[in-house]
């Protein structure tokens, strides 16, 4: 059964639609990441599923049931937020049992849950403390807790890595992905950071803000692979991937373009177009050997040095391109030139009008 | 941030309406009965004879209501103007020192939290023309000793005076803690293009400061403008009705006349105008888009 | 002497002079409340004398005095709960945007704190005559609401804008009732505001005189009219007069040094933010 199933939703604040058409199943035990630039409806999707916003349009389920209108606290879900909404004026202790609390259980059942719940995270020293009194990885803790103390259904995360320091993100990290292994609960994980979300989710959900100019938000679901490999449209080619792909709009000649000198002969379904967008990863792009004459013809503009591999910015014909080269390979020099040649086996190809992936 | 409404949003009118009959109870009875009482002839425990305007007329011609009106604008104006002066150059001073600011601030907040009646009363020990303190410090010295609160010419500056002794901290209070929150970067970078202190209060300060000066100046023109303890305490609104205020006039015309008609028709006036400037303000402050 | 200096020391200059002036009458006043007759009347002033108690213990023999304080005591209890208890759930209401009617309830509690007392005095005045609430500290408490309700409803829902709503998500996604997060969340995060707000609505209506005087006579007399009776001693009994306005003042001047931080920040918060 699905954990949780969108159909044809559509949410607005006001009179402004932010989230539109969205089609959308997280199956049993999958762990989803919603990504996106900021004003794509990633947090009001989330939102939604919790209760906390609204839906105008379309159908919600959580584990079959319609919920659109249900109570957040009756959704079988729990959230992580991302200030971790931890209560200051509690302990660690009532923060957990706030909410065993609430729905009226016994002290004592109260004290072993939580205690059992503190140990799972490794806060069972911290149980006395009041959240200021934590650092941001063990609030982070906190509120992962509180959540597991639900046994939820689906797990809500609205960007819980945000507010904590570079080096502490990939160790949480790391955690969250273990925690839903050993769990095995569904998970719907809002994040604006790509590589969050290539590292983390079963599937990636790549959604694009509607005052962009998009009919609908969802523009790819699929396995980070998927997506990474075969992005279905330009805005996920384009958002997917640091640097960014390479795009140019080449015109189509006799069912070829010309990058250069060097010719390259489309499919059946992008032959007859009068133009195509072309796109490659910096990674794919190489720099033709020394002399030759093959490709297209560059000048280096900008080195990028990472230390183990090297970004250069080329200014050529078709504007500026960006290539990855390994730090070990023969690295030119600023200002000199060079010639350029694609990979023809890591061309992805767009229609230039509809922006939609051509195979 | 996102304050959606969520699905289920809870019904929250029953938390408000507590509020909204006392509130009720309150004002609107109050506005209503007043509005009706000036309207006629009243009398506890006898009839009451609806008389039009004639309360209003009777103001207008008896001359003393117009006396407390002026006396009590000239009052609030002055009063609100001394202290916004004096209350922005000691919060630019409390600025400036490190030590001390603390004590300073206590010992500024002390005479808010006297009752009107009792700085009323201290006052009139210290200004007394014969045995006060301060005609004593102005005799030593060789200066003239003014007849403060019982010469027609010197009662209302001296009301003026202990108003300002009383208030001023308010002012001090919020303009200091205005100053403390403007950021440090925009007076860095005008110290670097070579601005004066002047230059900066001029151009800097005083425009940031904007909404909260309009702020205070409204809540202390409105409370002085309501003026009743320090005259009832101080002068009775003498000597010859040169510090009859408005709302003495009217305990007077109402607790001590019986003419409740009348202290209506003063209380609807006046009720008013407070009513005017509060719009006036509403206005301001949404077109300045300050305080909220 | 650079600049910067010389305006440094200007600053404590202007300051001393402002603090001393602030205090100075107070401390005079303090002073002649522990003088003889003799020494109050004195000229030159006494600066050195012998106190002594005299005065005070007339002002706290004087039966309407005790009654007045106490009355004060009572009124300031009464409408500090009343205050409360309507208020701050109007406040936590208040503090969510979207309620019908919420900007009008806002202007018109402004409205209601800015208006004269006389009006309010004069109309009600009949009506508490004829309902029996006339010359009672709670008919004084309930007519008080129309200053201390405004300021509080004002006060806590700043106070209440301070907690981040997602705590009020969370609260809700853990299945707490609206009133349960407001006592369980809410509320205890407000402690110091309510502490501050309770601190000046105390204030407010201990020093309270116009309404008082109309709508009290004898058993219900707050402290301010209490001290309000000596102003016939002016000419004659200084002492006891300076041990009146002194023994009223005191509890708000001990208060003001206690709790110096939640005034000024309570003072300050209405306007500033």
């Amino acid at each position: 059964m699905a954990a949780v199933e969108f159909q044809n939703v559509g949410i607005r604040f006001g009179e402004v639609p932010v989230v539109r058409d969205l089609s959308l199943i997280v199956e049993d035990g999958e762990f989803v990441v919603l990504v996106g630039p900021s004003g794509c409806g990633k947090s009001t999707i989330l939102r939604s599923i919790a209760g906390l916003a609204a839906i105008n349009e379309g159908d919600m389920r959580i584990g079959g049931e319609r919920m659109n209108d249900a109570d957040p606290a009756a959704r079988d879900i729990a959230m992580v937020f991302q200030s971790y909404a931890l209560f200051p004026n509690m302990t660690v202790a009532q923060n957990l049992g706030f909410g065993l609390k609430i729905r009226g259980e016994a002290r004592a059942g109260i004290a072993r849950k939580v205690a059992e719940v503190a140990a799972v995270v490794g806060l069972s020293d911290h149980l006395h403390k009041r959240p200021g009194a934590l650092s941001g990885g063990q609030r982070q803790r906190v509120a992962l807790a509180r959540a597991i103390l639900r046994r939820p259904g689906v797990f809500l995360f609205d960007e819980p890595l945000s507010n904590l320091d570079a080096e502490f993100r990939t160790a949480m990290r790391a955690e969250i992905v273990r925690f839903h292994r050993n769990q095995g609960a569904s998970m719907v994980y809002v994040t604006h950071d790509q590589t969050e979300a290539m590292t983390m989710g079963d599937k990636i959900a790549v959604l694009a803000p509607l005052a962009a100019g998009h009919k609908a938000n969802l523009m790819q679901y699929g396995t980070p692979d998927e997506v990474y490999n075969r992005p279905a449209n330009l805005f996920v080619a384009r958002f997917i991937g640091t640097p960014r792909m390479n795009v140019m709009t080449l015109p189509v000649d006799g069912g070829t373009v010309r990058f250069g000198s060097q010719t390259l002969a489309l499919p059946p379904a992008a032959a007859h177009l009068g133009k195509v967008v072309l796109g490659q990863r910096p990674e794919h792009l190489r720099l033709a050997a020394t002399g030759s004459e093959s490709g297209l013809a560059g000048s280096v503009e900008h080195i990028e040095n990472l230390g183990h591999e090297m970004i250069l910015t080329l200014a050529t014909d078709l504007g500026p391109l960006i290539l990855r080269e390994a730090r070990s390979a023969k690295v030119p020099s600023l200002g000199q030139q060079v010639r350029l040649v694609l990979d023809p086996d890591h061309v992805h190809l767009f229609d230039p009008v509809s922006e939609q992936r051509i195979e | 941030m996102a304050q959606d409404i969520a699905p289920s949003q809870p019904n929250l009118w029953p938390y408000i309406l507590p509020t909204v009959l006392v509130l009720g109870a309150c004002t609107l009875y109050p506005i209503a009965t007043v509005l009706w009482m000036s309207l006629h002839d009243w009398t506890w425990g006898g009839d009451s004879i609806f008389s039009g305007v004639k309360n209003y007329r009777l103001l207008w011609l008896k001359g003393s209501f117009v006396i407390a009106l002026v006396n009590t604008f000239t009052f609030a104006v002055s009063a609100v103007l001394v202290e916004l002066v004096l209350g922005m150059i000691l919060a630019l001073a409390a600025n400036r020192v490190t030590r001390g600011a603390g004590l300073f601030r206590v010992l500024m907040i002390l005479p808010l939290m006297v009752s009107g009646i009792a700085v009323s009363l201290v006052w009139k020990v210290l200004l007394d023309p014969t045995f006060g303190v301060i005609n004593a410090a102005l005799g030593a010295v060789g200066l003239p000793e003014p007849n403060w609160l019982g010469s027609t010419t010197a009662a209302m500056p001296s009301l003026v005076m202990v108003e300002t002794w009383w208030q001023t901290g308010f002012v001090f209070i919020i303009l200091a803690a205005a100053l403390k929150s403007l950021p440090e970067e925009p007076f860095e970078a005008a110290r670097l293009e070579g601005a004066n202190g002047w230059q900066m209060f001029r151009y800097l300060t005083l425009p940031m400061l904007r909404p909260v000066i309009v702020t205070v100046v409204v809540f202390r023109l409105i409370d002085t403008l309501k003026v009743f303890d320090l005259v009832f305490g101080l002068t009775g609104g003498g000597p010859l009705r040169r510090t009859e205020a408005v709302q003495t006039l009217t305990y007077q015309t109402a607790f001590k006349f019986s003419k409740f008609g009348e202290a209506a028709a003063t209380v609807v006036i006046f009720s008013a105008l407070i009513f005017a400037i509060c719009v006036a303000y509403g206005a301001l402050d949404r077109r300045t888009g300050g305080a909220k | 002497m650079t600049r910067a200096r010389r305006a440094t020391l200007l600053s404590y200059a202007i300051l001393i002079i402002a603090g001393f002036a602030s205090i100075f009458p107070i401390l005079w006043i303090i002073g002649i409340s522990l003088k003889t007759q003799a020494d109050a009347f004195a000229m030159p002033p006494k600066l050195v004398f012998v106190p002594i108690w005299d005065h005070y213990a007339k002002v706290w023999a004087d039966a309407t005095f005790i009654k007045g304080f106490l009355n004060s005591l009572f009124a300031a209890l009464l409408g500090n709960l009343m205050a409360f208890a309507i208020g701050i759930p109007a406040a936590f209401a208040l503090n969510q945007k979207r309620v019908p009617g919420r900007a009008t309830i806002l202007a018109w509690l402004l409205l209601s704190y800015m208006l004269p007392e006389f009006l309010f005095v004069i109309p009600i005045y009949g009506l508490f005559q004829a309902s029996g609430l006339y010359d009672t500290v709670f008919g004084l408490a309930l007519v008080y609401q129309t200053f201390t309700l405004p300021f509080t409803i004002w006060m806590m829902r700043a106070f209440f804008a301070d907690v981040p709503f997602a705590l009020y998500e969370a609260a809700r996604l853990e299945g707490a009732k609206s009133w349960q997060i407001l006592l369980r969340v809410y509320l205890p995060m407000a402690a110091p505001g309510i502490a501050a707000t309770a601190i000046l609505n105390t204030i407010r209506i201990w020093n309270e005189l116009a309404i008082a005087l109309g709508l009290t006579f004898d058993k219900a007399q707050t402290v301010t009219l209490a001290v309000a009776a000596y102003r016939g001693y002016a000419a004659i009994d200084w002492g006891a007069l300076s041990a009146a306005a002194i023994t009223s003042i005191l509890p708000m001047l001990i208060f003001a040094v206690l709790a110096q931080r939640q005034i000024v920040g309570g003072l300050s918060l209405g306007a500033v933010k």
